[in-house]
């Protein structure tokens, strides 16, 4: 029984419910000769499905008549890079057991994970007596109410998945095959020396590198801040043209917004804007756009996006 | 991915209707909320390229790499030996005792992982014009 679950099979449905949203869907998870293959498809409306073989993450969706394919590695050494939080996790959150209870017929351990600030989300977990899955699991807020819940309604564990299991359903006749290439992995040097000078209790950098961002092309400077549970990404771009906006105007005069990326229109970014479960920040610093983006309280990014700043020539902090 | 303004749009008050003959009116309305530091528009298509870059290191759960340590280190003699060799103080045992009988199962944390990524990635999957504009190509 002393099965990793990087080892094993798992097949299930489950409700996605957030934001007074409900959403149906089924994870197909396949390890076969150390190779992960999943997929995650929407059993609702769209009908999307997202397929992640190893390292390439393929998007139906048929609802666009559109296909997206990005090179993924979400486990390559970025997880073996974090740090090792220890007992910190503890000075942040409060863990405790809850009476056990019942999911899907099956005796689960409930846990619940509270933030003790309110710079952090709070989890609980129903976790399968038998198997440690979770069948059911709600992000809440530093008040416990739920922002968001996984509830499964089907679990399986079997020991083979077929190939037809791992098989989009979208027929993919007719679409539009985009692919996204592989970003560098570096920023300039001028935006590597960005951080963040201040961090909520118990946040450190676990990550600083590079991101092309859609239309861009320069790599942003990609900084991901966790507190061991949460993670937060500040994205530091540099200006996007020197040249001074030129207002573009409708033909009966009116102001156009354009928002595409790069263009020498573009306002900069500056507020705040809810995003799934989390928030994004963008402010401007040192005339850079900076965004703070996470499943964190809108106070922390916040914070971090406000904290940010130019260390060029001199030492990065420590954190 | 759905993108909402922070601001909670207020229930809906319902209208009265009057008369026929009068110019129609919609039966109901939202009134827009007065919020002191209302959020920014931000432009979507960005805002979708942000998102989908941090869901690379996004999770529900996220990166829950203290918590993976504790259930997963199943060879561990007991309790004890485990926290001294993760520097792990006294005053955490009641946490590690109540998840111990979970290690020799495996990690919940990696399903919790996996899925909360796919998830994210799935909700701030690009519409057309988001495409459009962030310049995915072909």
């Amino acid at each position: 029984m002393n099965q990793a679950l990087e080892t094993r099979n798992y097949d299930g449905t489950f409700f996605h419910l957030s934001e007074g949203h409900v959403e149906t869907m089924r994870i197909v998870h396949r390890v076969r000769a150390g190779r992960v293959t999943e997929r995650l498809q929407s059993l609702d409306g769209s009908g999307r499905e997202f397929v992640r073989k190893n390292d390439e993450l393929t998007c139906y969706l048929p609802d666009q008549h559109t296909v997206l394919v990005e090179p993924r590695q979400d486990h390559g050494p970025f997880l073996g890079s974090l740090p090792k939080f220890g007992a910190d996790v503890n000075e942040f959150y409060r863990i405790d057991a809850l009476p056990n209870s019942r999911v899907l017929g099956r005796p689960a351990r409930v846990i619940s994970v509270t933030p003790k600030d309110q710079y952090r989300f709070g989890y609980r977990l129903w976790l399968d007596e038998n198997t440690a899955m979770p069948l059911k699991t709600q992000l809440c807020d530093s008040h416990g109410q739920v922002i968001e819940q996984i509830l499964f309604a089907r679990l399986e564990m079997p020991d083979n998945i077929p190939d037809s299991d791992l098989t989009p359903a979208v027929r993919t006749e007719g679409m539009r095959w985009v692919h996204q290439g592989p970003s560098p992995d570096s920023a300039s040097p001028q935006l590597s020396s960005f951080r963040a000078s201040e961090l909520p209790p118990g946040f450190r950098l676990t990550v600083a590198g590079g991101h092309t961002l859609g239309g861009a092309t320069v790599p942003a400077a990609h900084l991901v801040y966790s507190d061991g549970l949460a993670t937060v990404s500040v994205f530091v771009e540099a200006p996007r043209d020197a040249a001074l906006p030129v207002a573009k105007t409708s033909p009966d005069g009116k102001p156009v917004a354009d928002d595409k990326p790069g263009s020498p229109s573009e306002a900069p970014l500056q507020g705040l804007a809810k995003v799934g479960s989390g928030f994004a920040y963008s402010t401007v610093v040192q005339g850079h756009q900076v965004t703070a983006v996470g499943e964190v309280p809108a106070e922390t990014v916040e914070f971090i996006a406000h904290s940010v700043k130019s260390y060029s020539g001199v030492a990065l902090p420590p954190h | 991915m759905r993108v909402v303004p922070t601001a909670r749009i207020m229930p809906a008050a319902v209208m009265p209707v009057e008369h026929a003959s009068q110019p129609k009116e919609p039966l109901e309305y939202t009134v827009p909320p007065t919020v002191a530091n209302a959020p920014a528009a931000m432009p979507a298509a960005r805002l979708t390229n942000y998102v989908f870059a941090h869901s690379k290191y996004s999770s529900v759960m996220g990166q829950n790499d203290v918590l993976n340590d504790l259930l997963s280190a199943a060879d561990a003699e007991d309790a004890t030996a485990a926290m001294r060799a993760m520097d792990v103080s006294v005053k955490d045992t009641h946490v590690f005792s109540m998840m111990r009988p979970l290690r020799s199962r495996a990690s919940w944390l990696v399903p919790c992982a996996v899925m909360g990524a796919m998830l994210t990635a799935y909700r701030s999957c690009p519409g057309p014009r988001t495409m459009r504009a962030s310049g995915w190509r072909r």
